[in-house]
């Protein structure tokens, strides 16, 4: 819960309209980053342990991101003392499935840095990670930029992209000989389907499945984005290909774009295109001897029921 | 089985939020906490314009979203349909708060009074430590309904095992009663007139229901 809302919490519940939930700020946004750029990229990593990628560096990153995640989420729960309860809801909560994930991740992360051939198992834990961090925004029914079905492969693809571009600027500024070539296709790959699945979003959302203030700030976002977080990458991409003597610099600038493209995609979706549900009527009802009336759904773009 | 609901006469309601008052004595709620509200909306355009209230709080779904998300199980939902919080397990993660789509859930870190530090009388009696921290919410006066059935009380019918908000309203614009009883008080009145719910369209099957004509046909 945001300081600014234990300072004045009365004030948000004065309108009537969907306003700006404040349950979940930039610590729980760093659960989403951390998460999905650190298991994105222990994906793609362990993937490549298949072509003879081994990297300790980039099992290390991977974990820490996962870890670092984690640890911001524990900043924000009200009670820290009690953490380890977040394991009893395993029936039906993502968050527990998630926390249930991390107990595999980690170990066998940790084992892999020591036995090599187990870095070829991690992608399995690490993309069930993924899968619930975006189970997770999907099950937050009360708000309707999260609960949109398109969240699950947004989650997904922005997580691989951002891995592989971590991947590529780690590649440059750690491994010897640079990431694989193969790593920029992946880029390319995992941005394209990111912009595609974040254009029917974006759509959707704006069309009437969010309240019209989330989808103004998405509809603001949408062009920074696109540029900053996807088509810059690959334009850096391209550089690296036809300028070899900035190879080295562009493929690392194309990774740290197409990763900062998707932390803020996720800044914006968790803490700043989050309005709730508010509040509506389907009728409103008639007073003395009136007839009723038309339903309200203030804040959203569509047109409330009439009288039947 | 019981279902417990809450039927809302917006033909009735006055917008006078007697009940709020009532729900925040029984539960000396903090500041910004507000577990029953009465919203005052003005629909339609000038010369058509109509003014409704619109009682709202937790709806106790019949598939609470809140639940489904609980990562420690705080949150349950009895067979009567209640939709509780164990206060001693939640963790105050928070994502009940955003998986609710009514807001109906709060939660408060430190301890804030009517007038900032200097608590009332009543907030003194009732204030709960186990409280801060953790997901808070409207509880359909569970304590008052359980000793009711305890003492072979009907609740909605009984004012001891009838929610504060309810026994408050001046001009009966609140029922509480079992939905599954067909001769119960609000089983009654959902026959007769017609009602809504809210924000039924996400399938959580709330159990706030709002009668918006009441005319005899
Ligand atoms: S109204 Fe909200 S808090 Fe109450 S049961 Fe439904 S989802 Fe849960
Ligand atoms: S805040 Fe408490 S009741 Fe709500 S989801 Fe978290 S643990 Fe469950």
């Amino acid at each position: 819960m945001s300081e600014e809302f234990e300072d004045a919490p009365a004030m948000r519940h004065q309108g009537l309209s969907p306003w700006l939930q404040t349950a979940w700020d930039l610590r729980a946004a760093g659960n989403f980053i951390g998460g999905g750029s650190g298991t994105g990229l222990l994906i793609i990593a362990s993937l490549g342990a298949f072509d003879g990628l081994y990297s300790r560096v980039l099992l290390i990153a991977g974990l820490a991101l996962v870890g670092l995640g984690l640890f911001s989420v524990f900043l924000e729960i009200g009670r820290p003392l009690r953490a380890l309860n977040v394991l009893l809801g395993a029936k039906r909560s993502w968050m527990t499935r998630e926390a249930m994930v991390a107990a595999v991740l980690f170990p066998l992360g940790a084992a892999a840095l020591i036995w090599p051939d187990l870095t070829k198992l991690v992608w399995i834990p690490a993309a069930a990670y993924l899968y619930c961090q975006a189970r997770i925004l999907e099950a937050a029914k009360g708000i309707p930029t999260w609960r949109s079905p398109l969240i699950l492969p947004l989650t997904i693809a922005s997580g691989l992209a951002e891995g592989a571009g971590i991947l590529l600027l780690l590649g440059t500024l750690a491994l010897e000989g640079g990431a694989p070539e193969w790593v920029a296709g992946t880029l390319v790959a995992t941005i394209a389907a990111r912009i595609f699945v974040w254009m029917f979003y974006r759509r959707r959302m704006v069309g009437g499945e969010a309240p019209v203030e989330a989808a103004a700030v998405l509809i603001r976002f949408s062009m920074p984005f696109t540029l900053g977080g996807n088509v810059i990458p690959i334009a850096f991409l391209v550089l690296a290909g036809i300028q070899p003597d900035i190879r080295a610099a562009a493929l690392a600038a194309a990774g740290l774009a197409a990763m900062a493209g998707g932390w803020a995609m996720k800044v914006v979706i968790v803490t700043k295109a989050a309005h709730n549900q508010g509040f509506a009527i389907n009728h409103s009802p008639a007073r003395g001897g009136g007839e009723s009336g038309p339903g309200f759904k203030p804040g959203w773009r569509e047109v409330p029921k009439d009288k039947k | 089985m019981t279902k417990w609901a809450i039927v809302a006469d917006l033909g009735r309601c006055v917008g006078c939020q007697t009940c709020t008052t009532a729900c925040r004595h029984a539960n000396a709620t903090p500041p910004g906490v507000q577990y029953r509200k009465v919203l005052d909306m003005e629909v339609g355009t000038f010369p058509d314009v109509r003014r409704v209230f619109v009682p709202v709080g937790c709806m106790h779904c019949d598939e609470p979203p809140c639940r489904d998300v609980c990562p420690t199980t705080a949150t349950t939902k009895r067979a009567d349909g209640m939709v509780m919080i164990d206060y001693d397990i939640c963790i105050g993660c928070g994502y009940c708060i955003v998986a609710c789509p009514y807001q109906a859930r709060y939660k408060v870190s430190k301890p804030t009074f009517a007038f900032k530090d200097q608590e009332t009388q009543n907030e003194r009696t009732r204030f709960d430590e186990r409280l801060l921290g953790v997901a808070q919410k409207c509880t359909f006066c569970v304590d008052r309904v359980d000793y009711g059935l305890a003492n072979g009380l009907t609740p909605g019918v009984a004012p001891e095992a009838t929610p504060a908000c309810v026994n408050s309203c001046l001009s009966k614009a609140l029922t509480f009663g079992d939905t599954d009883n067909p001769d119960s008080n609000v089983s009654k009145l959902l026959k007769r007139y017609k009602s809504f719910r809210m924000h039924e369209e996400l399938g959580t099957g709330p159990n706030i229901h709002y009668l918006w004509e009441t005319e005899d046909e």
